[in-house]
């Protein structure tokens, strides 16, 4: 008995010790000609708002290309150009829920040889902003596309909110909330909602037509009203639990995750680029160093995704067939399938510094 | 002028004699290596004013008690209801033992995510115990009793699975002679059993507070706030990056160091004088 558990024990060993040997060229070399029938890696970081729709790609990318295995990873936006820039992950292809969250963190932070992590930015889907909730949150009979941020502003209702300084909808949130004052008129819905709820106030001043919120230092709620948690996809399961009544997110995950919700108006949920202008008037702004070199500030934008490969790829091959394979048909009809929407056509901010094979792409 | 050859041959006797020694030795440095070393770069490389900030940070040492604490509070749950447990399971049989047995140690392999996930899906406001204890006024999102019950789920097995060792090495034969002494079963279990398995007991308590305090996945989906030390290092490390997040890592290394070295001398010197 205590034998054949020692040699399980080594046979295991020896099994997991030449199944790393075989694995870890692939993933240091990479060569996309596979002569000998061996997969390359290809390395895929996305906004936690993608999941959903690229776990399905995966799945369809791997059947139509069975030379290549694709790992994927979501974190919230920030968090995966952090990996890339900061932790120096091996990632091929980037995708993140704010298309300017590229140029901000990965043109300007150079690698070691002095040459930025990316020089160009695909943009190929949009989203917009809805107030989630389910039949369970406090005053769920009551609220509606009229009344909701009196209702999320109650002191006794529970409120998830995204870290700004870690994830996009984060900083999104307090935007939509700062563009409800004006088109509601009612002068406190940022501070009634979130604002005062932690120890140092998110607060806001407005300077030449620009509502700037500022983002403090320390976040530390200080009353039940705010859950504050450090990615989107934890508030989902609160609020599936009941432990969190309200919270602002992407329209796409909120659907996906089958929960009920308020449409907010165009004017205010960052959703239609016809009324860019209006959002361009509130800017979320850190109020520390946050990143060795970029001090960020994120201006009030129609929502739009973005998407790059790292200059460092070591699989630059698989992730340009990875890109055509998201922007090609099959792509597409995943992303309408999974509620989320497409930037129609998809844009590039540099199409001269676009791989040769992608710049048919865009005419 | 043949010293050195004696000395060689001398040498590789000893080796010969003491392989089985040296063979253990020379592995045993290897994986003391492979601990010891990621533990001293973090506490040797961080930053010394950083580490000096951090250690002077009221948010750092707030978060760094309560983690002791919840802990041990954790710890004192998981020996009331966990001992009684590894008694039964050292001492008797039963049907489905064995299922029993493995749904304890399920803990430990289950993807704390997960657990937080299934605990929220047990305590949340909308389901049965959740409800229960919200009537009461105990909730379990961004509280303190939400750090235990995390705490609690991913560390209790060590517990149990030690005292029902340490039960397990205590002859029968000596409960028995007690018995016919007069002692009743409680008697029995206070002077005869605990005492002889104490060393197991104690060994598995220190071993659940430390699981407990090194618990991540699932306190962070209960509870964000209050910030236990492994959420602080993720926080620091998500919104300002790896050098303000070392030095928190680093004090909690310093400080548990001090902690189990110390419980192990502690056990050793008990052991010595019994």
């Amino acid at each position: 008995m205590k034998k054949r558990a020692i040699i399980c024990l080594l046979l295991a060993m020896v099994s997991g010790v030449t199944a790393c040997t075989n694995s870890s060229p692939s993933s240091v070399s990479n060569s996309t000609s596979n002569p000998d029938g061996k997969k390359s890696t290809l390395v895929v970081f996305e906004a936690d708002s993608l999941m959903v729709p690229f776990a399905q790609i995966q799945k369809e990318f791997e059947q139509a290309n069975p030379d290549i295995n694709v790992e994927m990873q979501a974190h919230g936006s920030i968090q995966v150009i952090r990996q890339v820039t900061e932790l120096g992950q091996d990632v091929d292809v980037v995708a993140v829920a704010d298309d300017s969250l590229i140029p901000m963190l990965m043109y300007q932070t150079k690698m070691p040889d002095g040459q930025p992590y990316a020089n160009w930015d695909i943009m190929p889907a949009t989203n917009q902003l809805v107030l989630a909730y389910s039949s369970t949150s406090k005053y769920a009979d009551e609220i509606n596309a009229n009344n909701w941020y009196q209702i999320i502003s109650r002191p006794d209702v529970r409120l998830g909110f995204t870290d700004p300084r870690m994830d996009s909808v984060g900083y999104r949130t307090l935007m939509t909330l700062k563009l409800a004052e004006s088109y509601y008129g009612a002068d406190n819905i940022l501070d009634d909602t979130v604002g005062k709820y932690f120890s140092m106030p998110i607060t806001a001043n407005e300077e030449d037509g620009v509502s700037t919120i500022h983002v403090p230092e320390l976040l530390e709620p200080t009353a039940d009203h705010m859950v504050l948690r450090g990615a989107q996809m934890e508030l989902l399961a609160l609020l599936q639990s009941g432990d969190v009544d309200y919270t602002i997110d992407y329209k796409s995950t909120v659907i996906q995750d089958g929960l009920s919700y308020i449409e907010l108006p165009s004017e205010i949920n960052l959703g239609d680029s016809n009324f860019a202008q209006n959002y361009q008037t509130v800017v979320v702004k850190l109020d520390y160093q946050r990143f060795a070199t970029v001090n960020p500030i994120f201006g009030g934008l129609p929502i739009v995704y973005g998407m790059t490969i790292a200059n460092n790829s070591k699989n630059k091959d698989a992730a340009i067939k990875f890109i055509q394979f998201v922007l090609g048909p099959e792509g597409q009809r995943i992303f309408n399938d999974c509620n989320q929407p497409e930037l129609i056509p998809p844009q590039c901010d540099n199409i001269s510094a676009l791989p040769d094979s992608l710049k048919p792409l865009f005419h | 002028m043949a010293v050195i050859p004696r000395i060689a041959r001398a040498a590789r006797s000893y080796l010969v004699r003491r392989r089985l020694l040296v063979v253990f030795s020379v592995l045993s440095l290897l994986i003391i290596l492979f601990v010891f070393i990621p533990l001293a770069k973090i506490v040797f490389l961080s930053d010394k004013v950083a580490l000096w900030q951090a250690l002077l940070d009221p948010t750092v040492m707030k978060s760094i008690l309560l983690t002791l604490y919840a802990a041990l509070i954790t710890a004192g749950i998981g020996f009331i209801l966990g001992i009684p447990l590894a008694y039964i399971l050292a001492r008797n049989t039963f049907p489905l033992k064995g299922m029993v047995e493995g749904l304890i140690d399920l803990p430990i392999v289950v993807p704390h995510t997960a657990v937080g996930i299934a605990l929220l899906f047990v305590f949340g406001r909308n389901f049965l115990l959740g409800k229960w204890f919200n009537s009461v006024g105990v909730h379990f999102v961004d509280s303190l009793a939400g750090i235990i019950i995390a705490m609690l789920f991913v560390s209790v097995p060590f517990l149990i699975n030690s005292a029902k060792d340490g039960f397990r090495k205590v002859d029968v034969r000596m409960e028995n002679v007690a018995r016919t002494l007069g002692a009743s079963p409680w008697q029995v279990f206070h002077r005869v059993t605990f005492p002889l398995a104490w060393r197991s007991i104690m060994a598995g308590t220190l071993m659940m507070w430390a699981r407990g305090i090194s618990e991540f996945g699932a306190v962070v989906i209960l509870a964000y706030y209050p910030m236990v030390t492994s959420t602080l290092i993720y926080e620091r490390f998500e919104s300002y990056g790896l050098t303000q997040a070392i030095p928190v890592a680093a004090i909690l290394v310093i400080i548990c160091a001090f902690i189990f070295i110390g419980f192990r001398f502690i056990l050793q010197r008990d052991k010595k004088r019994d």
